[in-house]
């Protein structure tokens, strides 16, 4: 007897917590294939939402969390303007051997050097070269307006 | 690390409010329930849309309709060992605390590196090494995540300084 045909008649298991990390290997749990967001794409996400809202005249639920992240993405976004943020956005999903985490964390940081890179995010380190790396936080520097 | 996620959840909406703009309802009650809480192991910071708002279905007894909406959202979620920037918003002799969007880290006072001491004499109280690297209140900082605590609605977070490229950010 198949036990698809009918609804669950209980709620399944709860992934156990506190297995998910960040580490030298990659364990997100119910995030790994999730879209990520650099912290400059958020503030563009996210500014672009609530300027929506504020054209069509609806409350834009302003709450404690919303205004700490919008503080804080103006403290940390490096790439204020939207076509940088598009530039940066195209040469990190060139490199399809990286995780959407580990290009999302490089687009976040901004290293100066492939090894501050590789030390910051440590599931990076078999992933990629070194020198095709530092081309790639070069390009991205280039790209950081003042 | 900014998600974007799509979720789930049963809204219910009050025979009153059946009529026009029944979807638009639905959105509004689900945009002021669930956006700006901290559902267990994540923030949902923003709802972008709903993508899928499910036939009304009347719950006996109350006469209340439910609806399954899925939709997505702007989510942050902090893994350990995640390296986050954040910005130093208070300091004692014990460590301090700093604030990553909307989560608190607490880096102690053993996981700072042994150069960069308290210093209460200062004002305001700080950490320094007496050298380039002074972190008191408003200073910003990398950081990674050491451990997580999650209850509901809230989150808390221990963090360490001690390592390359972490600690006060030059820029």
């Amino acid at each position: 007897m198949s036990d698809q045909a009918h609804a669950p008649t209980s709620r399944a298991k709860p992934p156990p917590p506190g297995e998910e990390e960040a580490s030298a290997v990659l364990r997100l749990g119910e995030f790994d294939d999730v879209d990520t967001l650099t912290l400059s794409e958020a503030s563009l996400v996210i500014n672009a939402l609530m300027a929506k809202r504020r054209k069509d005249r609806k409350d834009r639920n302003e709450t404690d969390v919303l205004n700490k992240t919008l503080e804080y993405l103006d403290a940390f976004a490096r790439f204020k303007q939207k076509e940088n943020v598009e530039a940066v956005e195209r040469l990190l999903s060139a490199h399809k051997e990286l995780t959407k985490f580990e290009r999302a964390q490089i687009g976040s940081l901004c290293c100066d050097s492939a090894d501050e890179c590789k030390t910051l995010i440590p599931s990076l380190t078999d992933k990629i070269g070194d020198e095709d790396l530092q081309e790639l936080l070069d390009e991205m520097a280039k790209l950081m307006t003042a | 690390m900014f998600f974007l996620h799509n979720l789930e959840r049963r809204v219910t909406l009050h025979p009153s409010y059946f009529g026009r703009n029944m979807h638009d309802l639905v959105t509004t009650k689900l945009v002021k329930d669930v956006e700006g809480t901290c559902a267990g192991d994540y923030y949902i910071i923003a709802i972008m849309d709903t993508f899928d708002v499910s036939e009304g279905l009347v719950l006996p007894g109350s006469g209340l309709a439910e609806f399954t909406v899925g939709y997505r959202a702007v989510v942050w979620r902090p893994f350990k060992g995640e390296v986050v920037d954040a910005i130093a918003s208070s300091v004692n002799p014990h460590g301090f605390f700093a604030q990553a969007g909307p989560l608190r880290l607490f880096v102690s006072a053993h996981l700072i590196p042994d150069e960069i001491k308290y210093d209460a004499n200062a004002t305001p109280p700080q950490f320094t090494n007496n050298a380039d690297m002074v972190i008191e209140p408003s200073t910003h900082l990398r950081v990674k995540i050491i451990g997580l605590r999650t209850e509901v609605g809230e989150m808390w977070a221990i963090g360490s300084i001690n390592g390359d490229f972490l600690g006060c950010l030059q820029a």
